[in-house]
């Protein structure tokens, strides 16, 4: 049974508190994911975009998610393909979600490189987003 | 009871020590949930501090980047979508670069 957590969810029921994003736009994670409310979620958004301010971790939705493509995550696929050029070696950071993460199943170690400059932004479509979709 | 918190972490960390009473595991974890329920009541509001100091490199050893900032939307409700570093402002994301490395050295 495939049990995949995605390192990358938005803010919604059933996600963990993974990391905070700092002003630099990078991720410190917390060493234990904390299980958000509802309350939390509703709160929280009186504040601001949830996903510009905070990462969570989720069940992989596989099919059921639009970056899912030929039976991988699109995400972590396409952001290690333009980051060739990383190599972690063997001696990674501590994160707790590992073992069952999605995208370190897929690139192993690269994803851990990868991950903490990943932000997940739901807004709305901006100019940027219609230049980068018309690409 | 004493509240103590260690004087070498680097993030905000808790402790409350009980000394020899040993609470039993269903308690410890009802506690353990109402401190967890306290902080995220505590990070509703949370915002990146500009003013803050860099994050320390979480690796064992020497950053082995470099690597810029990637914008990923979203995983749900899609179509998701990234926008590469490339297509940032060269300038932009030089001065990042350096700058993270500079901390990720440091």
């Amino acid at each position: 049974m495939d049990n995949h957590i995605c390192p990358s969810s938005t803010g919604r029921e059933g996600a963990s508190l993974l990391g905070l994003i700092n002003a630099n736009n990078t991720v410190s994670f917390l060493p234990n994911p904390i299980p958000v409310t509802s309350e939390f979620l509703e709160k929280a958004r009186m504040n601001g975009s949830l996903e510009k301010r905070f990462r969570f971790s989720n069940q992989c939705m596989k099919n059921g998610c639009g970056q899912w493509k030929d039976g991988g995550c699109g995400v972590i696929n396409t952001l290690a393909s333009v980051n060739e050029h990383l190599e972690a070696g063997n001696n990674l950071p501590p994160c707790a979600i590992r073992n069952q993460c999605r995208w370190f199943a897929q690139e192993a170690g690269k994803a851990c490189m990868i991950c903490p400059h990943v932000v997940t932004d739901s807004t709305e479509v901006t100019e940027t987003r219609q230049v980068v979709l018309a690409d | 009871m004493a509240v103590t918190k260690k004087s070498k972490v680097t993030g905000s960390e808790f402790h409350v020590i009980l000394g020899d009473i040993k609470l039993s595991a269903e308690a410890e974890k009802r506690i353990e949930g109402l401190i967890q329920q306290a902080v995220l009541s505590e990070l509703v509001s949370y915002k990146p501090n500009p003013d803050a100091p860099y994050p320390r490199n979480p690796w064992p050893g020497p950053w082995p980047g470099p690597i810029g900032p990637i914008v990923v939307i979203p995983p749900i409700r899609w179509p998701g979508f990234i926008i590469f570093r490339d297509l940032l402002d060269r300038g932009t994301f030089k001065g990042i670069q350096e700058k993270f490395q500079q901390s990720m050295l440091g």
